[in-house]
């Protein structure tokens, strides 16, 4: 499937690969990655969530928020030849803030009490969107680097896709919040008349929700929230660059769907919303789609299939073959539908599709080979 | 293989996301309700997916019955703590004034393991709901959050126990947990496809089922799959003279025998004890909607939960 448009990276310096759970993004975005190195483009790929496979295949099982330039002769042995160089990082969440908290300018004492904190601990491993955090904010210091001509983020599978990008701004909402203010009252001395009645408030609601959560977590809380207070300056001013980098047009956004209908869906609604709001889009990938085949869509196919079996004298109509060839047909069917549907929906935009391979756990012959596509 | 166990309170499906979870979830409700049971299915993924998957409503914060017997619900931490505060506080003026929504929120994505708890505290409540002297509901699906996720939500009453200061918290928190493992009331059934990831992670989770969280697990689903071809078929396929126009169907055929190979070999990973009492639902391609999915897949399970 050679087509002469533009690639997907053309005029990008940064691609963010978005779709639902399930599709095999990371799978498209190394793939993408891997062309683009092959055609002469210095590319990282910074992936989530990669199989154990994948990971070992790119060399990343024991590198953690380190980017690791692939051998290039590896690929030679599936008749590659890249043109530039091809690096992938796996971030950590947890690394990252870390990196923050030592990049503050806190005095060490304070630095060690953060990250002590259990909130903290919560804060920069499972809090929802602290991943998504941490990713943007390892892209955008990887970006400052002009190590490469392009970076292509594989997001964590999203229900929406917006709630990866308000990532930044929750979390400086978060602890710019009047109400987080409010928690910790209690434990920062007032003196002032005309703040009284406002601790009140705040002491009843401290004792209710300390009810439920504990004292100490309460503690912890305060904590931690008066420890964030010197970086918030920091935070502040970093998600605002983040959130001009992601907005100019050397941005784009690839949306990642496969041939399921509902995957189709999701997919569609992303792009919408990622348009609403001003951002960028390259294009699609349907990835795992079956490629035509017309011999499937002849007419009356099982049935002359199932004469064949029978002059061979095997036993019909239950045999497992024909069992095969009609799911094959059906499945046909419904990708040639699918690839339809998905070309009449995604307008002036590029929609490259991606075959389905027989391996069911990439590694780099996958990715070899689903390059030549993009 | 039938579908195990039989009568329990509470089914609760996870597995890696894009596997048809809600897909499943749905089926598990629409064939206890065709057993004239009163299922509640609740769903916990901040987007309510029902009307997609069973051609009904939607989902709401109130339960809602969309189709005789059937009631659905969308949980979500925020409304779940607020009639949870409401049920201790008891008085609602106060509730208002001491809860802002905004504050809630916060308070809840940063207190660890309190969203998931009050989450499992609605189902725990609607599990020990009395109506005109007998259970409101015969059996809760729920349709949980995938493996990563549901793994922190599951040992969040555990948690909660070690943290929690002595006093109704720590108490309910008990209470879920004795719901969550007593293999009488509660099941956990674990979804995957045929793939790699998918079946790590369900590996990884039965493991912590069995060795931290003690939840008993059901019968496990195998989404998904392409039918079987083995070396036997491929040899019969070599016997078949096909009209030349036609050889590339052989190739077709291959194929599929490899990728069928392929998701075999895939499959031997996954204990013995969960293969013993895995589910197979074939990937279904010929229906026209999701509900018409989710009746096929409830065709399966009532087969199964048969015997046959």
């Amino acid at each position: 499937m050679e087509n002469k448009t533009p690639h997907l990276w053309t005029n990008r310096k940064i691609l963010i690969s978005v779709g639902p759970g399930g599709v095999g993004k990371t799978t498209a975005s190394a793939s993408l990655a891997l062309a683009a190195a092959r055609q002469g483009k210095k590319t990282l790929v910074m992936t989530v969530d990669p199989s154990r496979r994948l990971a070992n295949a790119l060399g990343l099982s024991d590198l953690p928020n380190v980017a690791h330039q692939i051998p290039s002769e590896q690929f030679l042995e599936y008749g590659i030849e890249l043109q530039a160089p091809f690096s992938a990082m796996i971030p950590n969440v947890k690394r990252i803030f870390d990196d923050l908290v030592q990049r503050s300018g806190l005095s060490t004492h304070r630095q060690l009490e953060i990250m002590d904190n259990p909130i903290y601990q919560r804060f920069s491993s499972t809090l929802a969107g602290s991943l998504e955090y941490a990713a943007i904010e390892k892209l955008y210091e990887v970006y400052s680097s002009k190590r490469y001509d392009l970076i292509i983020l594989d997001t964590p599978p999203a229900q929406n896709v917006l709630d990866f990008l308000d990532a930044p701004q929750r979390i400086v909402d978060f602890l710019s919040n009047e109400s987080v203010q409010w928690l910790i009252r209690p434990y920062v001395k007032s003196t002032h008349v005309s703040t009284k009645l406002l601790d009140l408030g705040s002491a009843l609601m401290n004792k209710t929700l300390g009810k439920m959560a504990g004292a100490d977590t309460m503690k912890a809380l305060a904590k931690f929230v008066l420890g964030f207070q010197g970086m918030y300056e920091g935070f502040a001013q970093r998600s605002i660059a983040v959130q001009k980098l992601l907005r100019e047009p050397q941005t784009a956004f690839v949306v990642v769907t496969s041939g399921q209908r509902q995957q189709q869906q999701s997919a569609l609604h992303f792009s919408k919303d990622l348009r609403k709001q001003g951002f960028h889009l390259a294009g699609f990938i349907g990835n795992r789609m079956l490629t035509p085949n017309p011999l499937l869509t002849q007419p009356n196919l099982i049935e002359h299939f199932q004469v064949a079996l029978k002059n061979a004298k095997i036993e019909e109509p239950n045999s497992q073959l024909s069992k095969a060839l009609r799911f094959n047909v059906g499945r046909h069917k419904k990708a040639t539908k699918s690839i339809d549907y998905l070309q009449s929906q995604v307008g002036d935009k590029p929609l490259v599709i991606l075959p389905e391979l027989a391996q069911s756990s990439p590694g780099l012959e996958t990715l070899a080979e689903l390059q030549r596509t993009l | 293989m039938p579908l195990e166990p039989k009568d329990v309170r509470l089914r609760i499906v996870t597995g890696k996301g894009g596997v048809g979870k809600t897909t499943i979830a749905c089926a598990l409700a629409v064939q206890e309700v065709r057993q004239g049971k009163k299922v509640l299915l609740c769903e916990a993924k901040g987007r309510s997916r029902t009307t997609e998957f069973l051609g009904t409503r939607s989902a709401s914060e109130e339960i809602r019955e969309v189709q005789e017997n059937l009631f659905i619900v969308d949980m979500n931490p925020e409304a779940a703590i607020r009639e949870y505060a409401l049920l201790m506080l008891r008085f609602k003026p106060l509730y208002n004034a001491v809860f802002e929504n905004r504050l809630i929120k916060t308070f809840i994505r940063l207190v660890p393991s309190l969203g998931e708890l009050v989450m499992l505290g609605k189902i725990w409540f609607h599990e020990q709901e009395q109506h005109l002297d007998k259970s409101r509901f015969d059996v809760i699906i729920f349709d949980a959050p995938a493996t990563g996720h549901a793994r922190l939500m599951l040992h969040a009453p555990q948690a909660m126990q070690t943290t929690v200061p002595p006093g109704p918290l720590r108490q309910n928190a008990r209470l879920i947990q004795e719901l969550l493992t007593d293999m009488e009331r509660t099941a956990l059934h674990l979804v995957t496809t045929p793939e790699e990831m998918p079946i790590n992670e369900a590996i990884e989770l039965e493991q912590a089922a069995r060795e931290s969280l003690g939840i008993h697990l059901g019968t496990t689903f195998i989404n998904q799959g392409i039918p079987e071809l083995c070396d036997e078929d491929l040899k019969q396929l070599k016997s078949t003279t096909l009209p030349r126009e036609w050889a590339a169907l052989k190739e077709v055929l291959e194929t599929h025998a490899l990728q069928s190979r392929d998701e075999n070999q895939l499959l031997q990973e996954l204990p013995a004890k969960m293969l013993d009492n895995a589910l197979q639902i074939p990937q279904i391609i010929d229906q026209k909607n999701n509900r018409q999915t989710v009746e096929t897949i409830a065709d399966l399970l009532e087969a199964a939960s048969h015997g046959e």
